[in-house]
């Protein structure tokens, strides 16, 4: 069932000016019989709980792929949260979170990704490089840590052994 | 009351001279490729997502537990990891090969020498008898090459014990760069492809 679900319900309907309607907590659902073959586009968050096929395009809103949701798409949007079933390439504004329930198969585009113990990926993540200098830096700085181990380890073997 | 319960074993951090080698190999690549072969974990995920180009996931702990290999041609089994060849710049496969005969471990081998590009590395690290035990595990890493052991008693796997010299023939299609033994029992291999 498509339906619209609001974080603040309200007996007489609100008037929203187009500008508000972006920072509104409304959220449509996909309901668990829908199934929807194309595009899908919108200027609200959505949640899918039931079957799409095609693509989707939510621009600076966030998609959630429910639990007994079943996407095959690709998807652009500011935040995605996966739950259920996706197959395709993710392009996300912002964050991806795949929690442990999930089965993912594709690609993921954005600047952060987080990933629950248990879920299921194949995948291939490509991070939007900003910090990346900051990064390479904390490395260099761990590398010290990495000699100041009391568990100095025993080498077993090298290119050496193997020509023996 | 008795109290029959196994204690926790102690699994310790322990910073890994292989990983330092392996991610110190990829800053040497501009855009570098690299599969992770699992288990997933979130902690790696945005580790090694944020220090190269394109990271891929195939867990291939989660298809251990779960096919029926037993039943499934192995074709069918290792066709998940169906990358193009020469794909990557490096390989983890992380204690993987614990859980393998030795068949699987020869034709993930040579799997893996097929997807990785000349130069690439593979990293592999084996629990055998250390303080693991018997228990599948993942490794999860921390600051400064620090790398946690997390035990998955939920995963029902075999265990091979393999020596030294074991392990180096059956990826004797690498050549073998260093590898280091722990207190804590865990050996760690890292290999290049030629």
């Amino acid at each position: 069932m498509l339906k619209k679900s609001k974080t603040n319900e309200t007996d007489t309907e609100p008037v929203i000016s187009p500008a508000r309607a972006v920072y509104s907590e409304e959220k449509t659902v996909i309901g668990k019989q829908i199934t929807i073959e194309g595009t899908v586009r919108g200027k609200e968050d959505l949640l899918i709980e039931g079957a799409v096929k095609g693509s989707i395009e939510l621009t600076g809103h966030h998609l959630t792929v429910g639990l007994n949701g079943q996407v095959e798409a690709d998807i652009q949007a500011e935040n995605v949260t996966i739950r259920g079933r996706v197959i395709g390439n993710v392009n996300a504004l912002a964050k991806v979170s795949i929690t442990k329930e999930a089965d993912f198969n594709g690609e993921i585009h954005a600047k952060s990704v987080s990933v629950e113990d248990g879920a299921y990926l194949k995948a291939v993540i490509e991070l939007e490089k900003e910090s990346q200098k900051k990064n390479i830096r904390a490395v260099k700085l761990g590398d010290k840590a990495a000699s100041d181990t009391s568990q100095e380890p025993a080498i077993l073997a090298t290119e050496a052994d193997k020509a023996k | 009351m008795l109290d029959n319960s196994r204690p926790e074993p102690h699994l310790p951090d322990y910073t890994s001279n292989a990983l330092r080698l392996f991610l110190e190999g990829l800053e040497q690549v501009r855009e570098s490729h690299v599969l992770d072969v699992g288990s997933v974990c979130g902690d790696n995920i945005t580790f090694f997502a944020q220090r190269v180009k394109r990271l891929y996931i195939c867990d291939m702990f989660f298809h251990l537990s779960r096919d029926p290999r037993e039943v499934l041609p192995p074709n069918q089994f290792w066709k998940h990891l169906d990358y193009p060849p020469q794909s990557f710049h490096g390989i983890l496969l992380w204690n993987l090969l614990d859980h393998l005969d030795d068949g699987e471990v020869g034709r993930l081998a040579q799997l893996c020498h097929d997807i990785v590009k000349p130069g690439g590395m593979l990293l592999a690290s084996l629990t055998g008898k250390s303080v693991v035990g018997t228990v599948a595990c993942s490794f999860v890493v921390k600051d400064g090459y620090r790398l946690n052991i997390n035990p998955k008693p939920d995963m029902d796997l075999p265990l091979h014990v393999r020596s030294n010299r074991e392990v180096l023939e059956l990826l004797s299609l690498f050549t073998p760069v260093k590898s280091f033994l722990y207190q804590n029992g865990i050996r760690e291999y890292l290999f290049r492809h030629d």
